[in-house]
């Protein structure tokens, strides 16, 4: 399944002096997500595999709905707490000189608030962050108050 | 770095941000409307923004829709922001947003 017909709500782009395959490795391992979301993760191996995060009541039970390493990892995003789900897909290409482009784009399953996709977007930077400097240093991104800048 | 504040020191650029801001995946002509400028014009605007990767391009056929991409500007906020100043900073500008508002009730 392709999703080049689909028109994304929301991107991100993060340029990473790493390898595409670095970059699907740190992408695609569970402590790395872990230490982001500060809570267990589950990353399946392959399409219809899990993408889970077990954070309190209301966890995230994701399905991989394509897993082509190392340049494409589509997940579908869903809590069952709150239907319907939305979609990330995460591209990964190389950008020359050893650069490679890491792209998000969210594909969301109805129309949020814009409180919310403002929420979302300081937590997919701190995801792109953890994958950058997990694939450029091995090291893990501590876990830091996701809830962004609080009043 | 610099080229992310040589994109943002234009109130043209700032004001196509802005837009995309309001409204993801605008197309050119969705973007030059308003814009007392040539087409030619925004379009270099735009290269400015896109080499600054502060836009996104992605391709839908043969039209280019065009998305803010926080992630420059993020990481001016993560240099010079630490983590425990967030917090103060967030205090004060929510402050000034409520002065202001107050300012224009009728």
């Amino acid at each position: 399944m392709t999703l080049a017909d689909k028109t994304p709500d929301y991107v991100a782009v993060t340029y990473i002096a790493a390898t595409p395959e670095a970059i699907w490795s740190a992408l695609t391992n569970p402590r790395v997500a872990s230490a982001f979301f500060g809570a267990p993760v589950e990353i399946g191996t392959e399409t219809g595999g899990p993408f889970i995060v077990r954070h309190g009541e209301h966890p995230l039970v994701g399905r991989i709905l394509a897993f082509e390493a190392p340049r494409r990892l589509h997940v579908l995003w869903a809590f069952p707490s709150d239907p319907p789900p939305d979609e990330v897909e995460f591209l990964i290409d190389p950008a020359g000189k050893g650069v490679t482009r890491l792209m998000l784009r969210e594909y969301h399953g109805r129309a949020w608030a814009k409180a919310i996709v403002e929420s979302g977007i300081y937590g997919w930077g701190v995801m792109l962050s953890a994958i950058k400097t997990f694939a450029e240093t091995g090291k893990l991104l501590p876990t830091i108050d996701l809830k962004g800048p609080q009043p | 770095m610099d080229a992310v504040f040589k994109a943002l020191a234009d109130p043209t650029r700032r004001e196509l941000l802005d837009r995309l801001r309001e409204e993801n995946g605008q197309k050119l002509n969705e973007l030059c409307q308003r814009l007392a400028m040539s087409r030619q014009a925004v379009t270099k605007h735009l290269a400015v923004l896109e080499a600054a990767s502060l836009v996104t391009v992605i391709w839908k056929g043969r039209e280019k829709l065009h998305f803010l991409n926080p992630v420059p500007i993020g990481d001016i906020y993560d240099r010079w922001i630490g983590k425990y100043e967030r917090t103060r900073v967030a205090a004060l500008a929510d402050l000034k947003r409520a002065l202001e508002d107050k300012d224009n009730d009728p």
